[in-house]
């Protein structure tokens, strides 16, 4: 999916906190090449998208969770009180949590196992080698895009 | 671009971080087969329940409780040391569900055929696309 073809189910939260990042009025964390592969959206619980890449070029993708449902019989997706939780047999790769402010705070991110070098924990946020933390994001459809031909809805390369 | 191995800290972006890189590996274990893209019209052939199965079901789900009743009455008699008796109706009640399920069975309705002609369609999709394995060492891209 990308900018032009999100889900209708799909509602951004307003508030994202991730890696000791602040994400403010955001719609996706990351974008490759246009691509967005992931997607956490705001409901009574978390609702999560993931596409993976089939090819390595990114022009093909996998959905392999759909609004919390796993279309892998090795995925598991487990939704408990405002928390969800994806598994994977390499380990946990995504697990958020909807706290009492209606922000969605996500304490494991991982999706080295699909290919994508995007990861995060408590600290930072870590993409394609480089470190992230304690950084506000405001204001803008995708925070981090990946690639040679990135669709951002935006031109600017580097921090205000 | 920004390169890589750098750290970003305590900044405060209005525009979105554009960042060099690349799919690293295919993550093949994952992925099953090529989605079969279903249209609105076949899920609703698939999300209805075929009346010849309802009827089927209802029909020997009703044989089977006259069996099991008459079956119940037998053991009952047996326990009373008595010769246990079957009754006329039963037997019909029994010969009749039986054939009629069966004919419910055999006997498909046009959206019956419809459902398991697109059942068809999504399994042969399904073997035509097997699981991926490829793409990893094609020219030019292999790392």
């Amino acid at each position: 999916m990308n900018l032009d073809n999100l889900p209708p189910q799909y509602v951004p939260f307003q508030r994202v906190r991730l890696g000791s990042n602040v994400l403010e009025n955001v719609v996706a964390v990351v974008s490759i090449n246009g691509f967005i592969p992931l997607l956490v959206g705001d409901g009574e619980n978390p609702r999560v998208w993931l596409s993976i890449p089939t090819n390595r070029d990114g022009t093909e993708w996998y959905p392999l969770i759909k609004e919390n449902f796993s279309s892998h019989p090795d995925v598991s997706v487990e939704v408990a009180k405002k928390r969800v939780t994806v598994r994977t047999p390499q380990g946990t790769v995504l697990n958020v949590i909807k706290n009492t402010e209606n922000s969605l705070v996500f304490f494991k991110l991982d999706l080295r196992p699909f290919g994508l070098n995007v990861y995060a924990d408590e600290g930072a946020l870590h993409v394609m080698g480089n470190k992230l933390a304690k950084n506000e994001f405001k204001n803008i459809q995708v925070v981090i895009a990946i690639g040679s031909t990135a669709q951002t809805g935006s031109e600017t390369l580097t921090p205000s | 671009m920004t390169d890589q191995n750098r750290t970003i800290e305590g900044e405060r972006f209005d525009k979105p971080l554009v960042l060099a890189g690349a799919i690293e590996a295919e993550p093949e274990r994952y992925i099953a087969e090529k989605p079969y893209e279903l249209t609105k019209y076949e899920f609703s052939i698939i999300r209805k329940r075929m009346s010849s199965e309802l009827l089927f079901v209802t029909t020997i789900g009703a044989t089977a409780g006259v069996l099991i009743a008459v079956v119940g009455k037998s053991i009952v008699a047996l326990i009373d040391k008595k010769i246990p008796t079957v009754e006329q109706w039963e037997i019909w009640a029994v010969g009749i569900g039986i054939l009629a399920s069966l004919a419910f069975k055999f006997i498909r309705s046009k959206e019956g055929r419809e459902r398991l002609q697109l059942e068809d369609v999504i399994d042969g999709h399904f073997q035509t696309n097997k699981p991926r394995r490829v793409h990893l060492t094609s020219a030019g891209n292999g790392k």
